[in-house]
């Protein structure tokens, strides 16, 4: 049975009050890498099924992996079950309703394959040579993933999404392996993936870490590349829930009671959006909630989502909502949206220029294993890796060791001195779950390098 | 590959590592204990971490009796932020609750905690482990390995223990507040 076919089928058999049904069909394709030689390859397709049936005001919600056609039953009646067992649910709500058929709604499944690393993966054979021959060895992860999502309901939605999701990681070690660097790009189709161009800039980092210079702990200058701004970010996102803001619970709640929506979090009037129609990082534009939880509900799906400004010049202007959230917070819906973007004052520079212009500092490639270790004050822990840098004079004179950082992001967007132009990066510590971003690098002025790591 | 016991530090030495087949054989550690699993029939099998736990002393001391041995101290309770780097060197934790230590007794609840330690200083610095009672099993049920990745869960018990000199953090202060 298609997976249209079982929505429609999963939606007949409920007998509750109301049904939103979620199929998930997923493909995908990956090459790994490693001592410039392909090492594996594979593909893979999975399926899930979830069923959110709606009893009154309670809710049962039922998913489950690889049902096939004789099973549907089963996961309806569970979910079924669930619903009426279920005490009322505080985010219950009016279902979207819908008229049938959207757009693609009978196209079939395409799913990806091997054939979409066709033009890459000679690209990337010309790079292991390139590194051979330039004494260099290439390690990494090459990864396709495309998810059709059919959302259904008895409210006659029916809703697709076709999501492309790819990501390519390459570092590049010295023959002794005692210099690594890292880059990673985030793609759609990798048709843009300029290996060569990011092989070549691998080289460049091996070249500056051939001086090493040791520095303590302490807080340094530091530039921050779009990719550690991204990871950054994306944890103040996911941590920019209305209903913890509302309840006291996280750094956006304002002392007394409230939310900090209006709140000036930076004298650089710098903007942190989402848009659905972003080019190169598009996403769902309606809203597809497999469970409720404080950020979103299984009751808004299918609503629209639009560009939504978290930031507006320096002000936190909105926060993740639900419908019920935000009639709490009295402020309008806006719920998230699967990608995030960064810009500064218009005329934002480089990478390298900036590294021009600076009198002593720290360069970093990127950041990991970050955790929170505040949620009041979202202060993060992590690791820097694969490369930190000293520019003195506008200058890389050298690689430095790594550190242990501790550093709000909230606290770094008031802090930050420079806001540089924004790219298309991929976020290396959260890539497995948001790679759709937009960033610039930053400069901040004192930068806590908590901690010394030996790792290298 | 059946699971099995085995030890990884014993009487303080370190005796042997978590394995599979592979890195058994091509490091001459004849079999491999099993350290080797995916987490779903949609992925190949990864070398990781098996549920690892710290003994505790058969007659080893309360967690009282631990803390008496102390003059000035922090007592740690459950384990909230953690992260480590990639070579399992630099660590940073904090907790769900804790105490002062003064005297050998508790005296007051602190906040704003958390230590820095590397690895080897740290387990080094170990002077002493509680007995059977103090032993809990906990764990996580999101520990994440590999590319693609890989989410598992894993059990970890241990006692209460005693450390000495190890680096504690003011989370106000590393916030720069």
């Amino acid at each position: 049975m298609r997976p249209q076919e079982m929505v429609e089928r999963a939606l007949e058999l409920s007998r509750s009050d109301d049904c939103v049904v979620i199929a998930d069909e997923t493909s995908t394709a990956n090459l790994r890498f490693a001592g410039n030689t392909l090492t594996t390859n594979g593909v893979a397709r999975s399926a899930r099924l979830t069923v959110i049936s709606i009893a009154g005001s309670g809710v049962g919600v039922v998913s489950r992996a690889a049902v096939r056609d004789e099973q549907i039953a089963d996961v309806v009646e569970a979910a079924d079950a669930a619903a009426r067992d279920a005490a009322p649910a505080e985010d219950a709500r009016e279902l979207a309703a819908g008229d049938g058929g959207g757009a693609g709604w009978d196209d079939p499944v395409e799913p990806t394959t091997i054939e979409v690393f066709r033009g890459f993966a000679p690209a990337l054979g010309d790079a292991f040579a390139a590194a051979e021959a330039g004494g260099r060895r290439l390690y990494g992860f090459a990864e396709h993933t495309l998810t059709t999502t059919f959302l259904g309901s008895s409210r006659g939605l029916r809703l697709r999404h076709d999501q492309p999701t790819g990501r390519l990681e390459l570092n590049a070690k010295s023959p002794d392996m005692t210099r690594s660097a890292w880059t990673g790009v985030a793609t759609r189709d990798f048709s843009d993936v300029d290996v060569a161009a990011l092989d070549a800039r691998l080289d460049q980092r091996l070249a500056w870490a051939k001086n090493r210079v040791e520095l303590p702990a302490g807080r340094y200058e530091t530039l921050l590349p779009p990719t550690a701004v991204a990871d950054l970010l994306i944890y103040m996102y996911w941590s920019a829930g209305a209903r913890d803001a509302a309840d006291g619970r996280s750094v956006f709640s304002k002392p007394g009671g409230g939310t900090r929506i209006g709140e000036s979090l930076s004298g650089t009037p710098l903007r942190l959006y989402s848009d659905p129609a972003a080019p190169g990082i598009e996403c769902a534009p309606f809203v597809v909630a497999h469970a409720s939880s404080r950020e979103e509900s299984v009751f808004d799906n299918g609503l629209p989502v639009g560009r939504t400004e978290w930031i507006s010049d320096g002000r936190l202007a909105a926060l993740r909502q639900t419908r019920h959230s935000a009639e709490l917070t009295g402020q309008p819906f806006t719920p998230g949206v699967d990608n995030l973007v960064m810009e500064g004052p218009s005329g934002g520079r480089s990478l390298d220029d900036m590294i021009a212009s600076t009198r002593r500092g720290l360069l970093l490639t990127c950041l990991w294993y970050i955790r929170e270790v505040d949620p009041q004050t979202l202060l993060l822990t992590g690791l820097t890796r694969d490369g930190v840098y000293l520019v003195e004079d506008g200058e890389v004179v050298g690689e430095v060791n790594n550190f242990r950082f501790n550093e709000s992001p909230v606290d770094l967007l008031g802090r930050l001195t420079e806001v540089g132009g924004s790219v298309h990066t991929l976020p290396r510590e959260w890539s497995d779950y948001f790679t759709r971003t937009v960033m610039p690098p930053i400069r901040v002025p004192d930068f806590n390098m908590s901690t010394v790591s030996q790792a290298s | 590959m059946a699971g099995q016991s085995f030890d990884i530090v014993r009487d303080g030495v370190l005796v042997g590592y978590q394995l599979d087949r592979r890195m058994a054989l091509l490091k001459g550690f004849g079999r491999s204990n099993g350290c080797a699993f995916a987490d779903s029939p949609g992925h190949m099998p990864i070398q990781r971490m098996a549920n690892v736990s710290l003994q505790p002393a058969p007659d080893g001391p309360s967690v009282e009796e631990l803390i008496s041995g102390v003059e000035r101290g922090i007592y740690i309770m459950g384990d909230k932020s953690w992260s480590i780097d990639m070579q399992r060197y630099n660590f940073q934790f904090t907790g769900q609750r804790f105490y002062r230590i003064r005297d050998g007794r508790l005296d007051g609840q602190l906040r704003d905690v958390a230590y820095q330690a590397t690895t080897t200083d740290f387990w080094r610095s170990m002077e002493a482990v509680g007995g059977p009672e103090t032993y809990v099993l906990g764990g996580a049920f999101n520990c994440g390995k590999g590319q693609p990745g890989q989410v598992a869960p894993v059990s970890h018990g241990c006692p209460a223990a005693l450390f000495r000199g190890v680096r504690v953090l003011n989370t106000v202060q590393e916030g720069g507040n």
